[in-house]
This record gives structure tokens, sequence and C-alpha cells, in this order.
């Protein structure tokens, strides 16, 4: 008895010790990139781009617009492909086919972004010779892809069959079943999810190594190089420069914050806006 | 009766004809990426496999010299870092898990579980820089210190940088941390409350309801997590790239610098210049795909079979 | 479901528009060239910033440089998604043959590779050759091996291990570094060679002349080869060579100018370590910018090509004021006379570029 006893408090013990250590760590973590990254903040970081190398001052107004734009088009791309295959495979549940394309888009998830960015490279930029924001896109598109599918399958199949069975009674027709009632109804998970998956793929950084590549200079079209925040923070980083690194720190800040901003999105304004029951 | 489609009728048989072949050419386009993939990979690689061959993945040498290239140093780098992390990060992540499912009341769980989010959430290239920046200089510390007690020259030299297996390792199990941990709380979560409060009515202790019944309970998808966090741990680039030393040659101890498959694609791609040098690097990347994919496959369908549970 | 709607369409709007202005050129009409895009030498890279950011100034175009090392730049040019490449190291046979078409090597200042390190030591370091050889091949493995106090008397050197860092890329400084090492010492000729990537014997490999110059800064007790520039502006010590003459001599514009005053061939692909000359620094070199001779492939405009000449035309007159005040030397007048010559040389579709 008294073993048991002794047992169950040390075991207590050493889960809470355990957790307490590791919520040191994450907190040192999050402070240290928070304090690091707030400290170089100014006006010009985010409204400047990079001066010549061992010049001070700078910003990375390039990096920003970059990220919006890359991440914005891959979403975009994205967005239809794993919409549609996420309805095909709700509707078809069940079926061979659908457990295999449900495989798939697991099997893809798992890919290392790495290797999404050599296939970014081999399949586009040499075959454009051009390194180009779009091909980034595409590539981060791929990642895109299956957490959309598998959120708007699992969305949809939460969707009372009971509102599906009325609509087919009233003698819609299935596409119109899936669009008008499931849909609707899964709006705003399937945002939320939209949001979440873009959030992801705004931090990736190795996609773009090898096809947006990276440029000093703002640019608004897709078809040239682009930079990036995370490609900016990854360049920054490797350098001996004490500033270029300092603008690492405050790079990484403002991508965790457009990170932030979008979770935050996909959990409470989205069902706000879409006046849906969350 | 029978009669003509009107045009509203027409139109809404068009829109059907559309959104059924829009849903089956996403889900095509989704089974032939996968394939496009492997197809494109064995393709734009042949020029290393038709060289070296299987022994490619064995051969220890990595030489853009004199152009002999093997894969061996990375396999053991990405092995040895992504179980290293695991083995680090499992204890952690069960202990957490378990202490916010049984353990935390409602007020320090949620900002915990925030917390842990937040950190998971976070880009690779940041846990880089922080890696590069914070902990590299940390494990440096512990290496030559540690190269001075055991009177090694060589662990202190090798050490003196700080970049290499050791800081990878350690990374890495901390990335990968919030992630196991929250799969894991998830599946705690769903111990039904009434096989818990049965066996405390019977006298078992806290621990002895974790140990007896949440734990055989969930084991299916502990492994499943611990699965999946393994090919995350695997596939990981960025974060690993910046703190593990670029090795070309096969790392002896912790402290050498080392390379992934992942991390020598990401060095050394931008300026492999030779045919072969290029098919070699992106024979890294099949092999790595390949991983991924079986281990990522095989923890979902782990997951999935826990979850029907 | 109003709000839906709404959210939708302006959603689908500003994709249309980022679209739509992706697609559109920046102000001014379709046949003026805004932007050019290059990939190379690190080695270069704070005199190339420097200069595109003036050349934006004064002309309007953009150069667009990546500074990857010489090699990825050799590669960029070979899959031809550059419009020029950088480098410190002239084509090998190879991939002279790899391009497929003659490639034009226009050199653009004279640098200096030199040895910073990461000591507490009272004064500047003095090595020479041979010594250095040794360090690299992992032969004088202490800082205060008599071979290294030999050359520094007075100066008391500590008990530490030596971490030799080199490049882990393909690097035009390293084929610099290690022509220059060839040149001095047989061993190193004979066991590891000259070459943007070589099989180091020891030490650790850093990413560029920015990641070596940074992991010499972190690392107690290193020495590694990086770009004077970057050990300037990174406030890190160097050392001074002794050179072919026997004086010891300290990297800067001047000792590194002193090393071109050799006679240099017409298409200027020369080396020019270890330079005879009394005041010469004997690890200077040139760098290059490489193009194809033959300016039209892949669907390239003439409006393209004539920016393109326009820089290099730039770059060897105009642009050559930048180089001192971050410690390159100006290309001497021999050098432009003959550059200038190869510029002029390019062509599209087999004539004269206007």
């Amino acid at each position: 008895m008294t073993t048991r006893k002794l047992k169950n408090g040390v075991m207590g013990f050493l889960v809470a010790a355990s957790a307490v250590m590791l919520i040191t760590v994450l907190v040192v973590i999050v402070w240290h990139i928070f304090i690091s990254g707030v400290k170089y903040l100014n006006w010009d970081f985010f409204t400047k781009t990079p001066t010549p190398m061992g010049e001070s001052g700078g910003g990375v107004f390039n990096a920003i617009v970059g990220t919006f734009l890359i991440t914005l088009v891959a979403a975009a791309i994205g967005t239809p492909f794993g919409m549609f295959a996420g309805i095909y495979v709700a509707e078809h549940r069940g079926q061979r086919f659908a457990d295999v394309v449900r495989l798939c888009a697991d099997a893809l998830q798992g890919v290392p972004s790495i290797v999404i960015g050599i296939f970014g490279y081999t399949f586009l930029v040499v075959r454009f010779r051009s390194y180009s924001a779009l091909s980034a896109s595409v590539a981060l598109a791929f990642m895109f892809v299956p957490t959309t599918t598998r959120v708007t399958e699992e969305v949809l199949n939460l969707v009372p069959s009971g509102l599906k069975e009325a609509a087919y009674a009233l003698g819609a027709r299935r596409s119109s079943v899936v669009w008008n009632v499931s849909i609707k109804t899964a709006a705003a998970g399937i945002t939320s999810g939209l949001l979440t998956s873009m959030a992801r793929i705004a931090g990736e950084t190795a996609p773009l190594l090898f096809t947006a590549f990276g440029s000093r200079y703002v640019e608004w079209n897709m078809l040239r190089p682009m930079s990036a925040l995370p490609l900016q923070i990854f360049v920054n980083a490797s350098s001996p420069y004490p500033a270029l690194q300092q603008q690492a720190w405050s790079a990484a800040f403002v991508l965790v914050l457009l990170i932030l901003l979008l979770q935050y999105g996909a959990k409470h304004l989205i069902a706000r806006v879409l006046r849906v029951k969350a | 009766m029978a009669a003509l489609p009107s045009p509203s009728d027409r139109r809404e048989a068009a829109r059907e004809r559309v959104f059924t072949a829009a849903s089956l050419v996403a889900a095509v386009a989704l089974v032939a990426t996968i394939a496009l993939f492997l197809v494109q990979l064995l393709v734009t690689s042949r020029t290393s496999w038709a060289t070296f061959g299987l022994p490619f993945l064995w051969h220890s040498e990595w030489n853009p010299v004199t152009e002999k290239f093997g894969a061996l140093p990375m396999i053991v780098g990405t092995l040895v870092t992504g179980f290293g992390a695991l083995l680090i990060s499992t204890p952690f992540a069960l202990g957490i898990a378990i202490f916010l499912a049984d353990y935390a009341g409602k007020k320090v769980a949620e900002p915990i579980k925030y917390l842990i989010g937040l950190l998971g959430g976070l880009p690779s290239v940041i846990f880089g820089l922080w890696g590069l920046f914070v902990l590299v200089p940390i494990v440096s510390k512990f290496e030559v210190w540690f190269g001075k007690l055991v009177g090694s020259e060589a662990l202190v030299a090798s050490g003196t940088t700080g970049v290499g297996l050791l800081a990878a390792i350690l990374l890495l199990a901390i990335m990968i941390l919030p992630f196991s941990a929250s799969l894991i709380l998830e599946a705690l979560l769903v111990v039904p409350t009434e096989l818990k409060e049965g066996a405390l009515a019977l006298g078992a202790t806290k621990w002895d309801t974790i140990q007896n019944v949440e734990l055989p309970y969930v084991r299916k998808s502990t492994v499943g997590a611990l699965v999946l966090s393994l090919g995350r741990a695997l596939g990981e680039t960025m974060a690993v790239t910046m703190v593990i030393g670029n090795g070309m040659k096969m790392p002896t101890t912790l402290f050498d610098p080392a390379n992934t498959l992942a991390s020598a694609i990401a060095n050394q791609f931008l300026e492999a210049t030779s045919p072969i040098y290029v098919g070699s690097l992106i024979q890294l990347a099949l092999i790595l795909f390949v991983i991924a994919i079986i281990i990522n496959v095989l923890a979902r369908v782990i997951l999935r079979r826990g979850i029907q549970q | 479901m109003k709000n839906r709607r709404h959210v939708s369409l302006l959603l689908t709007i500003l994709l249309i528009v980022t679209l739509v202005a992706s697609g559109c050129s920046p102000k001014g009409g379709s046949t003026t060239v805004k932007e050019l895009s290059g990939a190379g030498a690190t080695f270069p890279y704070p005199l190339y910033s420097k200069m595109f950011d003036t050349y934006a100034s004064a002309t309007g175009v953009r150069v667009n440089y990546n500074s990857i090392g010489s090699g990825g730049g050799i590669k960029a040019l070979t899959d031809k998604t550059v419009d020029f490449g950088a480098s410190d190291a002239f084509l090998t046979d190879q991939e002279e043959a790899a391009m497929g078409a003659p490639v034009l090597h226009i050199p653009t200042c004279i640098g200096a590779v030199v040895l910073s390190y990461n000591l507490d030591v009272t004064s500047a370091l003095k090595l020479d050759g041979t010594v250095l050889a040794e360090i690299f091949l992992g032969k004088v493995v202490k800082w205060n091996d008599p071979a290294i106090s030999a050359l520094n008397p007075g100066v008391s050197l500590p008990d530490l291990a030596i971490t030799v860092v080199h490049r882990s890329d393909g690097s035009g400084t390293t084929s610099i570094f290690t022509s220059y090492l060839a040149a001095v010492s047989p061993t190193w000729k004979s066991t590891v060679g000259a070459g943007k990537s070589v099989s180091w014997p020891t030490g650790i490999g850093g990413k560029g002349n920015d990641g070596v110059a940074g992991m010499i800064s972190q690392t107690k007790g290193s020495i590694g080869y990086i770009e004077l520039i970057y050990a300037v502006q990174s406030s890190m010590p160097f050392a001074s060579l002794k050179n072919a003459s026997g004086t010891f001599v300290t990297p800067s514009l001047a000792s590194s100018a002193a090393a071109a005053a050799v006679s240099l061939p017409d298409d200027l692909r020369v080396m020019i370590v270890n330079s005879p000359g009394k005041d010469a620094y004997p690890i200077s070199a040139f760098t290059w910018i490489l193009v194809y001779k033959e300016q039209n492939y892949v669907g390239r405009t003439l409006a393209q090509v004539q920016a393109l000449k326009k820089l290099l035309t730039w770059m060897l007159a105009d642009g050559q004021s930048i180089n001192e005040g971050l410690s390159y030397a100006r290309l001497p007048a021999a050098a432009i006379q003959k550059a200038m010559v190869l510029v002029d040389s390019m062509t599209y579709g087999g004539s004269a570029i206007p």
C-alpha cells in the first residue's frame, strides 16, 4: 500500500518537475525572441529596404511585401485544389479511391519542405529559366493543399446529415447540396483552416531557397525573384555583421506577429464576420 | 409529367457536371502529385544513381572535389538527430501531457496550452536563429567543459564551435516537443472519465490510474504521435541547417559537425555545378522523400486506428 | 450570408489586383529594362552591393545580386537563370564545357584575401606561407607552436588549439587561397591542391565570406581566410604575410594594387597570388563578372543585353571610384583597357551590340 502511495508521490513530483522545466524553457525562448526582436524595431525597419553590405540602417520592407504576396498567391492556388479534394473525399467517404486520396494528402503533408523546394526548382525554375516568386508560391501551394483538404473533409463531415437529407428531399442536386448546404454551414471552419494553413506556409524557408531566391528590392512582379521574411532571417543570421543579425531578430519578431495575427483571425474573427455559430 | 428541361434546369445540370468534374480533378491531382514528385526526383537524380547505383546508400565518402558521393554520413546524421531528439523529448512530452490532463487546473492548463501552441507554430528558421545565437554558445561551453573533464583534446577541439550533432539534437527535441505533447494530450483527454473514476473508487492512487488505465488506453495514439514527431524531426530543415555545422565527413562523436539529408541539400544545392553533384543532392532528396512518406503514412495509420478505438 | 459574399468578393478583388499589379511593369515603357539579375561570389559582395545601389540611384536600373559563392554563380549562369555570374575563380575546362558557349571574364576590382583570427594578442600577427600551409594541413595545431612564435618575437601566444575555418561552399576565395598555398607549399600542392572546393584536412566550414567571418568571430582560437573588407567591417584583426620578396606586408588596397603590376593576358584570366613585387600582398586577386559572349540565348531581348552592357561599362569606368572606399583596389589602366575590349566583343545574334 505504501509503495503505491510513494510511487504516486514520486511520479506526481516528476511529472510536475518535467512540466516546470519545460515551461521554463518555453517561456525563456519566447521571451528571448520577443525581447531581441523588439529591441531593434524602428520605423525605418518596416519601410526601408536593405542598405549596402556593411552599412547600418535599412529595413526589410522588401521581405514584408514578399511574404504577403507569395503567401497570398500560394493560398489562392492551393485553396481550390484543397477544397475540392476535401469535398471529394467527404462526399465519397468509404470508397477505395477516396481513401487513396486521403492517404496521398497525408503523404504530401509529410514531405519535407526541402524536397518541395528541390521539386520547385527542377520543375519550374529550370524550365522557365528564372527564379520567381510564382514558383515559390506554387511550391508553397503543395504544402497548403494537404492541410486544406483535411480540414475541409473534417468540417464537412461534421455537417448534420439531417440538413443534407432535407435538401435532397427538396430535389436539390448533389453539387447544390454540397455547395449551398454543407460548405455554407462549414464555412467558418474551412476559412479558419485556410488561415491556419496560411500561417504555416508564411514561415516556411526551405521551399523559397531555390525558387524565390531573394531580392534586395521591393518587388511586385510575381515573375521575378522576390524576398520574404523567412529568407531574410536565414541570410541575415549567417552574416557576421551585428546590425544584420539584429535585423534578423526583428524580422523574426515581425514574422511571428504575422503568424499570430493569422491564427487569431482563424480562431476569432471568422466566426464573428460570418456571423455563423462557431 | 415528363417536361422538357427548363433553362434553369440545364444550368443546374451544367453546374453539377462542372462541380463533379472539379472535385474529381482535384482529387486526382492530389494523387498525381505524389507520383509526379517521385518521377521528377528519380529523373533529375539519374546522373547519380546511374553512376553509383545502390551502394550510394552506404558509401561514406561525400567529396565534391573528387566527385565521389555517398549518402551514409547524411543518413547517419539524419537518424542520429531524429532518434536522439525523440529520445530526449518523449519523457518531457509525456510528462507535460499527463500534467495538463490530470494534474493542472483549468487556470494553469490554459496558458500552458497556449504557450505550447505558440511554440509549435514557430517557423523553423526562427528556431534556427535562436539555436544559433543562444543554444550553440551554451552547448559550446558544455562541450569544452566536458572535453576537459574527460581529458580529450579532440572533444575540446570539436566542441569549441558548439555547432554539431549535439546542438542539433537538443534544438530538434525542443521543436518536436510541443507537437508530440499536444497529440498525446489530445489522446489523454479522450479517455472516458468513468474509467478513471472507477479506478480511483477502487482505491487506486492517481498515478496508478495514469499508469494502468490511461496510458494503456492511449498507447496506440501515443505511438502514432511519436512516430509522427519522428517524421517531423527527420524532415526538419532550416533549424538543423543552422546549427549542425555542415560537416562533409562522417561524424565520430556527438560534438562533431555533421549533416542531415535535409541540411546537406540546403547547404550545398545552390552551388553544385557538376551534373553528378546536383544529381547526388537530388538523390538525397529522393531518399528523404521515401523515408518521410513511409514514416508519415505509418504514423497516420496507427493514429487513425488509435482514434477509432 | 451577405457578409460572406462580401468578404469573398473583397478577397477576389484583392487577389485580382495583386495578380494584375504583378503583371504590370513599374513606371516606364515596356521596352525599358528595369532589372538585371546576377549571382555569385561573396568576395566582392560589399563592393557590388554599394555599386549596384549607386547605379540604381543614377540610372533607375536595379541589379539584383545574390551572394551565394562563386560556385553558385557559375551554376546560375550555366542554368541561365541570371544575366551574369560572378566568380573569383575562372572557369575550369569542365565548367566551360558545361556552359556550352564561350564565356567572357570581366574583372571588376582587386581584393585581398586576409587571414583573420580570434585571439587575445597584443599586436597583429605575422605569418608566412609555409606556416600557413602547416596550419591548414593540420600539422601546426597550437597557437604557441614554435613555428608561429618564431615569426612573432616578443608576442606572447596562448596555449590554445587552433581551429581552422574554411569555406563549406564552392568558393572563388578558396580558389585564390589554395592557389597561394599551392604556390608556397609543395606539400599542399601535392596533397590538397587548389580549387573552389578542396578536401580540407582539418577545420570547420562556413558558408560564404560572411559565414566564415561569423564563425571566426564566435570561436576563440580560430583562424580563417576572408576578403579584407569583411574583416575591416567586422573589426576583426588580420595577419601580415611575408611575400615572395621576403617583406612582411599588411593587406591593404595599396598592397593589393601593387600585386597587379604584372603583365596581363588578353582574356584577363590570371591569378596574381604570390606576386613578385616588393610591396605586393601575396594573396591578392582579381574577381570577375562572367557573361556569355553570345548574348542571344533563351529569348533574351536586345534591350536586356544593352542594359547589361551598359552596366558592365559603368562598372569599369565610373564604378571604379567606389572601390577604394571599401578597400578594394581599382583596376590598373591596362586591365580596364583589355576589359573594355572584352565587353565590346559581346555579340547579339553574331553582330556587335549597338
